[in-house]
């Protein structure tokens, strides 16, 4: 992890060298399923359900730059302990390399905050929430199917900086749209 | 020595001299501010290149100027706008009670060398922080930043992996008004300040007094208005700091809860009579307050009262300046003191000499009188331009001070303050005498043009008959509270040297770093100084690398590592208390991360700055908290079109 943040910190001081008039230019937004594919500590004491994402990305500078959320629910295996909903929402950076046959591939990194919201009224607002920075390196596989239509399959490596940490598999796939940023948009994100 | 100076005088003949100013101050602008995502003016500490400093809850620092004091005197002077404000309490002087946040800050000079400004003696560095002036027109700033600190429980916390839950950091919400004109100008601010003292190594002394909140909170306002009448230039300042917080009071040993109150009025101002002589002068009250908060009171009120007259006289290649200063300290206290009133009197003349574009040397010498008693200090300051891309600056000083100059919690208890009869043992041993210190700065530069600098400078510092005070802390496992008694030792020698170096390179209009490495090493001492000043890493090396990839997108990163360092005070806590403390804080190696984005035509402007990007342990006392990886954001709202 400390190694992969080292490298795009590289990949970012190398990628941001110019201008680029392609900024904000336009908006990539997606969505599709989630499954967390691994196991270790943490399923233990929960099993995760499916759960869904949400994307939107667009060019900045030599590469992507992406906000969204993952969302994916825990059920609790022993009735002793409640189960919760996972959500992270997060900021990234990806770069996209484009293949033939209207294929491409992207990796990147993400980062920003987790939240377990716990399934259990006896707790109180405060104690019902929890909340994590987590970060995530993932790789992506689009395809391009019609029009601004595109198919995405996506594989995520999370880890979730809690006492001891929580390192999640994510498998994903869905369907993406992307259009022109809007201009009184893209006056705002400039 | 002398050799040294005879080399630089055959070179000051031989070589043609181009003059500057003498000052060597790091500046540390509001650019930097913003790309380095300072979020609370503490965060400032970590930018100055020659300074170290310790803290245990990550609000309240103590620092250390280029070695000049141990991190038992906070000496350092902070100013803001040419006023001089005292937040010190009991050595503690906590920058970020300051009223204002980063946002409103143009640019900071930091002095790491013995110098007279503006009538004061800053003989332990300097932090003068220039506040942004208003535009002419209306204009409103609103400012939000909060930070999550890594390792909370999460999910563990209902498993047997639970862990301590720490609560968000740092959560600052301030605003400020501000309107110019062209002959006068008028600013405002609020500031919030919120932090929670949750990490395991601190929360349990909290709790065990039982007190109902970890929360530490600040609200704070000032008010500035600037006149400028024929050149003349005058402002008016105020503020005021209320804060709520877990006050580590080394005496004890602990953390007490206290209401600190911190407040200044003040006015300064320059009056040019012709355009050789002009005038400066400040008068200025305030008062440091420590009172009940949660049932401990430390009945802690000391009023302030100062001004100084300055008067500069300018013919070339000379310039003197010569004043006065007075400053008066009045402590309140339901105990009966000796003396409730200390007051001194300092009078001051510098002489500049600047005889052409090459050299210019200055000489300092500054007087406090107290009672019966006289302390004198001098700075010898020198500036040569070798060659164009050359220069060498120097700053020699020597000086001594009474220990009642240091107005701190020594001062007052042996007038009798007991604070809250808290049984604290403070015990002196022998009699206290004015000591002295001597200080020698050399400093070579190589600039050429705006691309590169490189810096090599050497430092000794020689201390003579220092005050010093001596704990060792025992911890209570069973409640998790230390205690202590204080030993006062007159009378303690020491010197020490070093290097720092430095190289700064714009690489491109995109990209720029800096490096710089201080190395420190004690000659020959006294066993309880040397053991004061192994607290200091004796090597520090911070890279920071700064990209700018657009006039609304930046990037800055900052690489940094700190050799171990030894708290003797603390030597039996590793096995008191199981290895929950140590002694030693370990080297370290940090990665902090910093992103800036602007929006709307820069009318906002966002910061996520990731600090201990590598999750290392970060401790800078060993009993303070350990700092995970942490995620701070930091919204800027810039209303600068308002309606007038």
């Amino acid at each position: 992890m400390k190694l992969a943040l080292l490298i795009s910190l590289l990949f970012f001081c190398n990628i941001l060298s110019q201008e680029d008039k392609n900024i904000f230019s336009r908006i990539d937004l997606s969505g599709g399923v989630l499954i967390n594919s691994n196991r270790n500590l943490i399923h233990q004491y929960w099993e995760p359900g499916k759960g869904f994402f949400l994307l939107a990305d667009s060019p900045f500078y030599l590469c992507n730059i992406e906000a969204g959320m993952f969302f994916i629910p825990y059920q609790h295996k022993s009735a002793d302990i409640p189960g919760y909903k996972n959500y992270f929402f997060f900021l990234g950076f990806s770069k996209e390399i484009k293949l033939p046959l209207n294929l491409s591939i992207a990796s990147g990194l993400r980062f920003g905050s987790e939240f377990f919201q716990f399934s259990d009224n006896s707790l109180s607002s405060y104690e019902a929430l929890e909340t994590e920075f987590a970060a995530d390196i993932f790789a992506s596989w689009n395809m391009h199917i019609y029009n601004s239509f595109h198919i995405i399959a996506s594989a995520d490596y999370l880890t979730i900086f809690t006492g001891r940490y929580i390192r999640l598999l994510f498998l994903s796939a869905g369907l993406g749209y992307y259009f022109d940023m809007p201009l009184w948009l893209r006056e705002v994100l400039r | 020595m002398k050799s040294l100076l005879v080399m630089l005088f055959i070179i000051l003949i031989q070589l043609k001299l181009e003059a500057q100013s003498l000052q060597d101050a790091q500046i540390i602008t509001s650019d930097e501010l913003e790309s380095s995502g300072c979020t609370i003016l503490s965060d400032i500490y970590q930018l100055i290149d020659k300074w170290n400093s310790s803290t245990i809850d990550g609000f309240n620092w103590y620092v250390s100027a280029n070695g000049l004091s141990p991190y038992q005197r906070q000496r350092f002077k902070l100013m803001v706008d040419g006023h001089p404000l005292d937040l010190n309490i009991m050595d503690n002087q906590n920058i970020n009670l300051l009223p204002f946040n980063v946002n409103n800050i143009d640019f900071i000079e930091i002095e790491s060398t013995p110098q007279i400004i503006i009538g004061d003696f800053a003989e332990a560095g300097l932090i003068h922080i220039h506040l942004k002036k208003p535009a002419p027109k209306l204009t409103s700033h609103i400012v939000y930043s909060t930070g999550n600190e890594s390792g909370d429980p999460g999910p563990y916390k209902f498993t047997t992996y639970a862990s301590q839950n720490i609560d968000k950091i740092n959560t600052t919400l301030a605003g400020d008004l501000k309107y110019g004109s062209r002959n006068w100008d008028l600013q405002a601010g609020i500031k919030q300040e919120q932090n929670f003292d949750t990490d395991a190594r601190i929360k349990k002394r909290i709790e065990f007094y039982k007190y109902n909140s970890e929360k530490a909170q600040m609200l704070s306002g000032f008010g500035k208005l600037s006149l400028s009448i024929k050149n003349n230039t005058n402002s008016l300042i105020g503020f005021y700091s209320g804060q709520k917080d877990y006050f580590h009071i080394k005496y004890l040993g602990n953390e007490l809860p206290v209401n600190r109150n911190i407040s200044s009025t003040g006015i300064n101002g320059e009056i040019i009579l012709n355009y050789k002589i002009r005038l400066n002068y400040l008068l200025q009250t305030g008062r440091n307050k420590l009172t009940e908060w949660n049932g401990f009171d430390p009945d802690w009120n000391n009023s302030k009262l100062r001004s100084n007259l300055i008067l500069t006289y300018q013919t070339n290649p000379f310039r003197f300046s010569g004043g006065i200063s007075l400053r008066k300290e009045n402590f309140c206290t339901a105990d009966n003191l000796l003396n409730n009133s200390i007051s001194f009197r300092n009078l001051f003349v510098e002489v500049k000499y600047e005889p052409g574009n090459y050299s210019s040397h200055e000489l300092s010498l500054y007087t406090v009188s107290h009672n019966r008693s006289r302390s004198y200090k001098a700075v010898f300051s020198h500036y040569l331009k070798l060659h164009r891309c050359h220069s060498l600056t120097g700053s020699f000083s020597i000086f001594t001070r009474m220990p009642e100059e240091d107005l701190n919690f020594l001062t007052w208890n042996h007038n009798g303050y007991t604070l809250d009869n808290s049984k604290i043992v403070y015990a002196a041993y022998g009699d206290l005498r004015t000591s002295r210190t001597l200080t020698g700065d050399l400093h070579y530069k190589f600039k050429r043009d705006s691309s590169i600098t490189v810096e090599v400078g050497l430092f000794y510092r020689s201390f003579r008959d220092h005050y010093l005070e001596e704990q060792i802390y025992s911890y209570d496992h069973f409640n998790g509270i230390f205690f202590t008694s204080t030993n006062l030792l007159p009378g303690n020698n020491f010197s020490e040297g070093g290097i720092n170096a430095g190289i700064t390179q714009q690489v491109s209009k995109y990209f720029r770093y800096k490096i710089n490495y201080t190395f420190r090493n004690p000659f020959k001492g006294d066993i309880l100084f040397k053991n004061t000043w192994k607290e200091f890493p004796a090597h520090k090396a911070v890279m920071t690398i700064d990209y700018t990839a657009s006039y609304d997108f930046g990037m800055w990163s900052r690489l940094s590592y700190f050799s171990p360092a030894e708290w003797t005070a603390f030597k039996y806590v590793q096995y008191q208390s199981g290895g929950l403390y140590n002694a030693s804080v370990k080297n370290s190696f940090l990665l902090d991360i910093a992103l800036k984005k602007f929006f709307a035509r820069r009318m906002i402007r966002a910061n996520i700055v990731l600090r201990n990007v590598l999750n290392r342990n970060e401790f800078y006392h060993p009993i303070g908290a350990e700092f995970n990886l942490r995620l701070f954001i930091q919204v800027v709202v810039n209303l600068d079109k308002l309606p007038e």
